[in-house]
């Protein structure tokens, strides 16, 4: 009581206005903090808590069942883990997977954006059209690309010879990545869209008068502008690619014989197929991090600097 | 004499890796080994508020779930003392699943069917009351079960589930391939070689593409060393004590092996991913005429083979050939444990409900109903089965398949802790062998080591 009294005092006797200044300085911050203490409570519980657990996880042998000890094992584990042939497997794949989708994806969005980039009658319902697959969700689209791969009364079944593509090793990861492709392909196709419609029409025009036919346009003019919006589309594809669980899950359930588990699909499995080993499980997601903060990084790197191409 | 000498052997070893053990060993790991059984207590039935309810979780399929909800009515109906809601987790991945997230949680059932392999960790989840507990206080008669059945989930001398659901593989065969290439459709072959032998003759004669049609299911691996009366795993199948390393890369394993690469790469088999039926629509569409598959799904098999839809296939139905020796297929399936989370009253309503459900008339209905083997005596002289094995004598292969097999530490099959992290590392293995063409030996080496780090990185993360 009385130190707090005398704490109180004596300062404000010596020096007035600092004192009032950084006591309302103090009160703004205490309400900025409370202010902030909901939302932190959430991130808190949803995002920052789970986000050490994992670390934490990642250096202990976690016991398959409860009530047994937990064991510190440090950096072994991730040794183990990210040294194992399960590993490099799903890594191999998931890049794979990546690679098929990502390029396809964008050049077959850029193609429509193209397209439907025409002063014409009626080009909004095509835009439409292009873009509707922004709308469906993985499980629906999923479920609708597993009746035409169906081989028994699939659609693909009458343009024969059809592979049982999602039972066939060889092509399970490819009919994953029509799938995907397929999905994407709206929200490729509104990034080009808008890629495209911010390029000033004065320098298509100034080429089109310098006698720069229309390849020559596309190449030398609209490409290059349009370079920023492809490089964005490629890194947040890719991290899309290094994220895709739900057509796999609802498809293949990462097989046949493992050939589309992806990373995300053995974070899965691992958590899942009994006994479960959270503690690998853990070191998978944070490679996966891991892999994710370097793109994005990638990204605002290069990014950055490309966004004042034009000037 | 010699089974006193073999547990004397069994009892020193598990002495001697107890001592070894006893300084890092937690009480997980002895607990888990103790040979003491835990009290079931019958008489809290009695003085327990009546109906005791209680939950059990099952995973069964359609056909199989009416079979086991009618079956479990009548129990109901039948006394006043238990009432029992059947949970239905539809997979047995799930309902394993389920319970181990329930042990966090404490959402658990009764009883829970979990499959075959689900042994070791069901052991090691030290929430069940030994099956044994309740047979040695009820002096519950185990004589007249098939031995197989119960020796396959006795684990150091301690019945830990109840069985119930029982099957085993067979081998299938086009009945009319096998006619029009010449060969005598009532002997189908015995061991790998034959299959071979027939695969060549079939083909040659150009009725199927090729001859067998091969799930790549390490489960097959499983039933061929069993069969050859080779164990899966050290320590007498995991039996005697906790198995630590993976024994399939003997002589016969190399003889698997190179057989089914000697078939693949001859053009005399075709393979498919473990986790579908191609291998029973390949005989369909005739591309192959023989096949190995599980006889749970015996009915659907034949419904759809023989079906009309494939007027081309009049299926047979065989015991499983594989390697020689002295050895037979193993028990598969799933069985029944009674959890030791809940109350004693409803560990003993819970007991009350595994011994009707292994009663012969109820066996014998379940059976019938579903496609797997009746495994108390009583059931197969029961007019139901017999008149089932006269109609459909398919039906009966499967029993007599387990009958007849050898009695050892092969048969009993293995009991290991990560049993699918095995399966993954059998699976590369095979695939290896099929499309890189390694070496038998070293595919199975491989696999073998992978298999046992899979092993050990479980027991040391159960602490044993």
């Amino acid at each position: 009581m009385t130190a707090t009294l005398d704490a109180s005092e004596r300062p404000a006797e010596i020096d007035k206005p600092v004192n009032t200044r950084r006591r309302r300085k103090l009160r703004e911050a205490g309400l900025g903090y409370s202010l902030l203490v909901p939302a932190l409570i959430i991130f808190g519980i949803f995002i920052f808590y789970p986000f050490i657990k994992n670390f934490i996880l990642a250096t202990h042998q976690v016991p398959p069942f409860p009530g047994l000890p937990e064991k510190n094992v440090g950096l072994d584990q991730f040794g183990d883990v990210l040294g194992s042939r399960d590993f490099l497997d799903s890594l191999w794949i998931t890049v794979l997977f990546a690679l098929m989708t990502v390029p396809t994806g964008i050049a077959l969005g850029l193609g429509l954006a193209i397209l439907a980039h025409q002063k014409l009658k009626g080009i909004a319902i095509f835009r439409t059209i292009f873009s509707s697959t922004v709308a469906t969700s993985v499980a629906v689209a999923s479920v609708m690309f597993y009746t035409l791969f169906n081989p028994n009364i699939g659609l693909l079944k009458s343009i024969s010879p059809t592979p049982p593509f999602l039972e066939n090793p060889g092509w399970a990861l490819i009919a994953i990545a029509i799938v995907t492709i397929w999905q994407n392909l709206g929200l490729s196709f509104i990034l080009m869209s808008a890629g495209l419609q911010a390029i000033p029409d004065e320098l298509v025009e100034a080429a089109q008068v310098d006698g720069a036919g229309p390849w020559s346009r596309f190449r030398n003019v609209t490409l290059p502008l349009l370079s920023p919006t492809v490089f964005f589309a490629v890194v947040v594809g890719t991290i899309f690619a290094f994220q895709t669980f739900g057509q796999i899950d609802i498809l293949t359930e990462g097989g046949p014989l493992g050939k589309t588990k992806v990373l995300t699909y053995a974070i899965y499995e691992a958590l899942r197929q009994p006994p479960p080993n959270p503690g690998k499980a853990a070191v998978l997601a944070i490679a996966l991090f891991a892999i994710t903060l370097v793109l994005t990084m990638f990204q605002m790197r290069f990014l950055e600097r490309r966004v004042h191409y034009q000037r | 004499m010699r089974t006193s000498r073999k547990r004397l052997v069994a009892v020193i070893t598990g002495a001697i890796v107890l001592g070894t053990l006893a300084v890092p060993a937690t009480a997980a790991g002895a607990a888990a080994r103790r040979a003491k059984l835990p009290k079931c207590a019958l008489s809290a039935l009695d003085k327990a508020d009546k109906p005791v309810e209680i939950e059990f979780w099952t995973a069964t399929n359609a056909a199989n779930s009416d079979a086991l909800d009618r079956i479990t009515a009548q129990f109901n109906s039948s006394q006043s003392d238990v009432a029992v809601t059947i949970i239905n987790q539809t997979t047995y991945d799930d309902a394993l699943n389920k319970y181990i997230a329930g042990l966090g949680t404490g959402d658990l059932p009764d009883v829970v069917m979990i499959e075959d392999t689900g042994l070791q960790q069901m052991i090691d989840t030290q929430s069940i009351l030994p099956a044994a507990a309740c047979v040695k206080a009820d002096d519950y008669d185990l004589s007249s079960h098939i031995e197989r059945v119960v020796n396959y989930y006795t684990v150091d001398g301690t019945l830990y589930p109840m069985p119930f659901n029982v099957s085993n593989p067979v081998f299938l065969y086009n009945k009319l391939a096998f006619e029009e290439a010449g060969l005598d459709p009532d002997a189908p072959p015995e061991t790998l070689d034959e299959i071979k032998e027939a695969a060549q003759t079939i083909v040659d004669a150009g009725i199927t593409n090729s001859g067998f049609s091969l799930k790549l299911d390490p489960w097959y691996l499983e039933q061929f060393l069993a069969k050859a009366g080779e164990p899966y795993v050290n320590n007498g199948n995991g039996r005697d004590s906790r198995a630590t390393e993976a024994e399939f890369d003997v002589k016969a394993g190399v003889e698997i092996f190179t057989w089914m690469q000697d078939m693949v790469d001859s053009d005399l088999a075709v393979t498919n991913a473990p986790d579908n039926f191609d291998n029973l629509f390949a005989i369909g569409e005739d591309n192959a005429a023989m096949t190995i598959d599980t006889s749970a799904s015996l009915g659907s098999i034949l419904a759809v083979l023989g079906g009309g839809q494939y007027p081309n296939v009049e299926i047979g139905v065989a015991p499983m050939p594989g390697p020689e020796g002295k050895g037979g297929v193993l028990v598969g399936g799933a069985a029944l444990y009674i959890s030791n989370k809940s109350s004693s009253a409803e560990q003993a309503a819970a007991w009350e409900y595994l011994k009707f459900l292994n009663t012969p008339d109820v066996q014998a209905d379940w059976a019938a109903s579903t496609g797997y083997i009746p495994i108390v005596e009583g059931a197969t002289e029961t007019q139901i089965i017999q008149d089932l094995w006269t109609e459909l004598p398919f039906f009966k292969v499967a029993y007599d398949q387990l009958l007849s097999g050898a009695e050892n530490e092969a048969t009993a099959g293995p009991v290991i802790g990560d049993y699918q992290g095995v399966r993954d590392s059998v699976l590369e293995g095979f695939e290896s062998l099929l499309t890189q063409g390694t070496k038998p030996k070293t595919a199975l080496k491989n696999a073998k080591a992978d298999a046992d780090s899979k092993i050990q990185e479980y027991n040391s993360r159960v602490g044993a």
